[in-house]
Formats: structure tokens, sequence, C-alpha cells
């Protein structure tokens, strides 16, 4: 008769060998599976990571940018506030949300939430690009207290906007809105600098891996960032230099475009600066690129 | 559930009663039948693997065939002994005559008749007796079937008194998954195990059928085997081995070397 018990013995080594096979090679399957998923998204994700980092890198340009203008303006409203202190007031309003014109609808789906809650008032006034929503406006800022409390307690992002009124003239009541329409981005741009840690990525951009990995992989946004950063740095030649690079490779996109521009004048080279900007406005639409072409146009 | 009475049935046995009718057996059949009744006398090769039922079939054939038939299955005969067999087999007395003087008379007994001579393991047989068959097959006087392993025949077919004559070769199979559940079921209900019969055929097959890629002798002998060890775990009360499972067939394969443990 056969072992009974030896054959149970091989059967169970068997068993076992059997299974630890295939574990070792579902793992092996699994582990590959894996490391290939990797190997696709590393460039999806490096690419997603400098995208972001060319936005939030846009994003500081024009806070600096605001940053600026808001000093010469804070200057100039001073000087003016000192003339006009008699004929000026100051009206006081909750802002609640400053959107692209593009989401209209968003924040007119808020308005109706705040109506809703209690605030009084609410209105969706555009400056430029931007929708503002504030509501409440008072005279008196102790009369916001209470929307205050209501905000804090509906635990809502708000921002006192200061708005100045010149019953004589209407042109310095739009002197202040722009200034507390940039002082609320200026606000923005703060909230999201401190809520978005890649913000420290742009300052530990290494320019050289940087330029590195663009010529491993030629890309736009990569050529843009060492151009911007060039830019930043008072290096206009070079700024130049990739902003070429980025223009060779997107034609279309404003950003490179006016970086080489800026840079030309930065250079003192205002003619082919203007000039430039000419020659993609007649083929593409660019706010910034028209604005910045009417500014330079006034002060020559 | 006696299991000893369920290995029984998958003992291999030579009568043709067991025989289980495949329908490669029945294809097999009717194609000598065919050439039988439509051709003229020549030598038939049956050849297939090690245990795909050869010896089986011959069996079968030899008492489910519409001709004569003459069987020998040791194939370490002289080549005189199996003339005058032959000369017997027709009630004739055999004089004491030479090799040459016999095969006269045989072809002369037989040339009117339409007789089958079947030669199992035709593979062990000797040269002269090779060389006698081939005498006896030009002669026309006998229809042959060799029957022989796969291998072996692929080397005597080569030599030049078979490859020159007309000669037909026939292969037997393996059986397929189908086969084998049919098989095991049909040999299952007729010993009244209609349960056991459904759960392996359901559940094993697959496995069964891996593990001995549908040769009948390989798959008597795995089913053998496990009823013999269940019945074994039975008496010694054992317990997870007293029912048919997965791992009963595994003890079997590995008893029979099919799975290296």
């Amino acid at each position: 008769m056969h072992n009974f018990d030896e054959l149970q013995k091989r059967c169970k080594k068997y068993k076992l060998k059997k299974t630890f096979t295939y574990l070792f090679l579902s793992g092996i399957g699994l582990a590959s599976l894996v490391a290939l998923f990797l190997f696709i998204q590393a460039p999806l994700a490096q690419k997603r990571t400098i995208k972001h980092i060319s936005t939030i890198e846009k994003i500081d340009t024009q806070k600096n940018k605001i940053l600026n203008t808001q000093k010469q303006e804070k200057k100039q409203i001073t000087k003016k506030e000192k003339k006009t202190t008699h004929n000026t007031l100051k009206t006081y309003s909750l802002q609640f949300l400053v959107i692209k014109k593009e989401n209209i609808l968003r924040a007119k789906k808020r308005k109706k939430i705040l109506e809703y809650i209690g605030f009084k008032n609410c209105k969706l006034t555009q400056h430029g690009k931007y929708i503002y929503l504030t509501c409440n406006e008072v005279n008196d800022i102790k009369n916001l207290s209470k929307y205050i409390k209501l905000a804090k307690k509906e635990k809502l992002n708000y921002f006192i906007d200061t708005q100045y009124f010149n019953k004589e003239k209407e042109i310095k009541k739009r002197n202040s809105k722009k200034q507390n329409t940039q002082k609320t981005i200026i606000k923005k741009i703060l909230k999201t600098q401190k809520a978005t840690t890649p913000m420290l990525k742009v300052q530990t951009v290494d320019l050289q891996q940087l330029q590195k990995e663009f010529f491993q992989t030629p890309n736009y946004n990569i050529a843009l960032l060492i151009a911007h950063n060039y830019f930043n740095k008072k290096a206009y030649k070079k700024a130049i230099f990739w902003a070429k690079k980025a223009n060779k490779l997107n034609k279309s996109d404003a950003d490179s475009w006016i970086l080489y521009a800026k840079s030309l004048h930065a250079l003192q080279r205002n003619k082919q600066a203007m000039q430039l900007l000419h020659i993609y406005l007649q083929y593409e639409n660019s706010d910034e690129a028209t604005h910045l072409l009417q500014q330079w146009e006034r002060t020559q | 559930m006696n299991y000893l009475e369920l290995a029984k049935c998958f003992e291999e046995k030579i009568s043709s009663k067991h025989y289980h009718q495949n329908s490669e057996v029945l294809h097999i059949k009717n194609k000598i039948e065919s050439i039988l009744s439509n051709d003229t006398k020549q030598l038939l090769f049956l050849t297939g693997q090690p245990g795909v039922g050869k010896s089986a079939f011959l069996n079968y054939l030899e008492n489910n065939f519409s001709y004569d038939i003459i069987k020998f299955d040791i194939p370490f005969l002289e080549p005189i002994d199996f003339v005058k067999i032959l000369i017997k087999k027709t009630g004739t007395e055999v004089d004491n005559y030479s090799l040459e003087e016999l095969i006269k008379q045989v072809i002369t007994l037989y040339k009117s008749s339409n007789y089958v001579v079947v030669l199992d393991e035709a593979q062990l047989l000797s040269k002269d007796m090779i060389e006698l068959i081939r005498i006896l097959a030009d002669s026309k006087a006998f229809w042959f079937i060799l029957a022989m392993h796969e291998h072996e025949s692929k080397k005597i077919l080569q030599e030049p008194q078979f490859a020159s004559r007309p000669h037909k070769v026939l292969q037997l199979q393996d059986i397929s998954l189908k086969e084998c559940k049919e098989y095991i079921y049909a040999e299952l209900t007729n010993k009244n195990a209609t349960m056991l019969a459904d759960i392996i055929t359901s559940k094993y097959i697959k496995y069964i059928f891996k593990l001995t890629h549908g040769n009948m002798r390989v798959l008597k002998k795995l089913l053998y085997t496990s009823f013999l060890l269940i019945d074994y775990a039975q008496k010694k009360d054992k317990k997870q081995y007293k029912a048919f499972n997965k791992c009963m067939i595994t003890m079997a394969a590995i008893d029979g070397g099919l799975i290296d443990a």
C-alpha cells in the first residue's frame, strides 16, 4: 500500500511550494506594474510641477508689479489726500470674493448664499479681468462690526474694503477703487502664498538643473521659467535668450513674447520691444500685451 | 460510499466489456472498416503514445468487429511458430515441413479468406518476424494490423521494406477534456456513484486532465490511486482525507510521479 503519511507530507510541501511561487510571481508582477506606473507618471508629474511653478512664478511677478504700482500710487494718493482731505469720504464694505470674469456664475451663486446668510447690499463690480463681490457698504466702519461677527461665525474669508469717494472729482474715486482692488489682489496672492507650499520651490529653482532638463527634453514651460528667473535677476540678455527658446516651442502663448519685450525694454531697446508686441498683437489677442504697449507708448 | 469498489473500476483491465468507446476510437474503427472493404490487402499500422489505449482498442476490436481477427498479444514469436499457429487456426494439421513449405501452405489456406492478423506491441518484433510479415503481406493472403508505440513506429516505417510497400498509418490520439469528463462520469455512474461523479466532473476534471494530458492509462491510474488513498484514509480515520478532493488527486499524482514534490 502507498505510504500515506509520506504522501501527505509531500502534498503539503508541494502546496507550500506552489503558494510561495504564486506569491513570489504575483509580487514580481505587482512590483513591475508599480515600476511601470511610476515610469509613466514621473515625466507627467514633472510637467505638472513645472507648470505649477510657472503659474506661481507668474503670480509672483504680478505681485511684484502690483506692489510697485501700489507704492507709487500710495505716494500719489497720500499727496492728493493731503490736498483733498476735506472733500473726500470713505466707504467701507466687506469683500468676500475676487474672481476672474470667466467665473461670474460662481460669483453670482456666492452672492445669493451671502444674501441668504444675512449680508445686505451685496454687489458684483468688475475691474479689468476681475470681479469683486462686496457686501454691506457703510460710511462708518463701526457699523460693519455686526457683519464681521457674522462672517467670523460662518467662517467666511473676508476683507474690509475701503473706498475713497470724492463728491467733486470722480476720477479720484476711480483711483481709490483701483488701489483697493489691488490691495485685495495682493491679499489674495499673499493668502495663496501662505497656503501653497510649492512657493518655496520657486525660490529653490536650480537654474542649471532646469537648463539640463530643458536640453534633455525641450519644454516651453521650463524655458519660460528659466527666462523669468534671469529676468528677476536682471540678467536681461539671458532672459531674452531663454524667452526666444520658449517662443520657438510655443509661438501663440503671450508670456514668452511679453518677457522678451520686457527684457528688451529693460535694456533700453524700447522701439524693438514695442515693435515686438505690435507684431504679436497682429496675430493674437492679449490684454497684458496691449496694456504694456499702451503704458510704454504713454511714457514715450 | 465504497471507495475500494470505485478504485477497482479504474483498474487496468484487458476485457473488452469495460472498454469505453470515445469518438476517437469510433473514428479509427470506422476508418479500418472502410480500408478493409475498399482497399487491397496491405499493412495497417496502429500507432499512439504508450497508454493511449492501443491494446484495449485491439481487444475491443477482436470482439466487436465484422471481420475475422487472429490476434497475437505476445510479439516474442519465432517465424515458424507464427506460421504454425496460423495454420492451426484453420483446423488443418501442420506437417513437419520447412519454413518455406509452411509459408506456402499458409498462403494457400488463407488466400481466399478475409482474415485480419493483429499483432500488438509490434515494435518488439524481431527482424525475422518483420521479414515474414512482409512476405505474407506481399502474398495478399492477410490483412495485417501492427500496433506499436508512436516513437518506434517512425523508425520501422522508415525501413525500405515498409516504406516502399502500400501501407496505412492510423494514429490513436489522447482523449480530450470532454471525453475525459464523459469517461469518468460513465464509470462512476455504472457504480451508482452519480453524486461523486457530479462533484468530480464539475470541480476537479480540469486538474485531472492537466495532470494526465488525456492519457487513458495515466488517468485510470490516477483515479485508481486516489480512490485507494481515500479508502485507506477512511479506514485509518484520517480527517480531511475521507472524501474526494484536490489534495487526494495531488497525493495520487505525487505517488504516480506526475508531480515532482
